[in-house]
């Protein structure tokens, strides 16, 4: 958890906004770990065997969350790139606009941008995923897009 | 804004990273791993007493009658032990899983558990269906005991309007939540597939 600790408390970042639910989501995923280590057979790299666990963590807990704004998440979310909090350091507050546009973005593309931004390879994230890699390309370059012009709209 | 700067964005380290406690997990994974050797120990025992009495009923009365109630009682054990066997070879075998399966299988659960959940709603539907006649059939015919005394119809009539209007509330209520939940897993494998197709 010392190694790892911190790209996986990122994992959940991906899924919750700060307070108790990710929290939750933190404990869920250590716990996921605890339970999954023993059978982790080094067939994969251990790196990605934690964020395969983690993400599949998340997705289970998601399941049981009831979505508040099923069908418009997504643009809801990222519409909301603008509400960040003015009082709070830049580089937290510009931390803080990505987070919420990459909470908005569907769960696959979510998780393909998240694991690159990581500095996983296509290859790896594929291995995490299981999509083939050179679709893993084309969630990261709509996930970096999506992204991207909310930032951009919330620069103008 | 290029990647590398992104990337440097998502994974610099915010105030909290480093103060974080995680002390709790050790603890928290010791109290659930008890908690689930309490119920698999408890699911054994409890399964194992019933066929024991069931057992020494047939052995008291041995009829037709207690055979059939024996038999029931056994099924009912094995199947309650068998799903938590399924549920233990499931829980080693998620984490082989990519991503992407794993989603699937949840989906193929959910929309296992939704068709279990409509054929329950049925059935209780096709009960209410046959008591209620059943029932102002019974209020009909006993009508001078309930004239004597009301209440025996409000505690009666009540009790059963009741319990049935609480067992449709409540598949009502998880049915919805089990559409919804399959409404967004085929969302998410939908998501996956598109891409895995382009």
């Amino acid at each position: 958890m010392r190694e790892h600790g911190a790209a996986l408390s990122r994992v959940a970042r991906a899924y919750a906004s700060a307070g108790a639910m990710r929290e939750d989501l933190e404990q869920e995923i250590s716990l996921g770990v605890w339970e999954a280590l023993p059978s982790w057979k080094q067939t994969s790299s251990l790196r990605t065997f934690l964020f395969r666990v983690a993400h599949n963590r998340c997705i289970d807990a998601m399941r049981k969350v009831r979505p508040e704004t099923p069908a418009t998440e997504h643009v809801e979310q990222q519409a909301t790139c603008t509400a960040s909090p003015a009082s709070q350091a830049e580089s937290r507050q510009l931390l803080g606009k990505v987070e919420v546009c990459v909470r908005g973005l569907p769960v696959a593309q979510r998780q393909a941008f998240t694991l690159s931004l990581e500095g996983l390879s296509y290859e790896e994230i594929a291995d995490v995923l299981g999509v083939k890699a050179n679709h893993v390309g084309v969630l990261v370059f709509r996930a970096r897009a999506a992204v991207r012009e909310s930032l951009e709209e919330e620069r103008r | 804004m290029t990647d590398n700067e992104l990337g440097e964005i998502w994974r610099e380290p915010v105030p909290e990273d480093g103060e974080r406690d995680h002390s709790w997990a050790p603890r928290t994974w010791r109290r659930r791993r008890r908690m689930l050797h309490l119920k698999l120990f408890g699911e054994l025992a409890g399964g194992g007493g019933a066929i024991v009495v069931a057992a020494w009923f047939l052995r008291q009365n041995a009829s037709f009658e207690t055979a059939l109630l024996l038999a029931i009682v056994v099924l009912v054990v094995l199947l309650s032990w068998g799903a938590n066997v399924r549920l233990w070879w499931e829980m080693s075998r998620i984490v082989h899983e990519h991503t992407a399966d794993y989603i699937a299988r949840l989906l193929a659960e959910a929309e296992l558990e939704l068709r279990a959940q409509t054929w329950m709603s049925r059935i209780v539907w096709i009960s209410v269906a046959l008591v209620f006649p059943w029932a102002l059939y019974v209020l009909w015919s006993h009508s001078d005991v309930y004239l004597i005394g009301p209440w025996r119809g409000i505690v009666g009539f009540g009790g059963i309007s009741l319990i049935f209007t609480g067992i449709l509330w409540q598949l009502h209520h998880k049915r919805e939540s089990l559409e919804d939940e399959v409404r967004r897993l085929r969302a998410w494998k939908e998501d996956f597939q598109e891409v895995s197709t382009t």
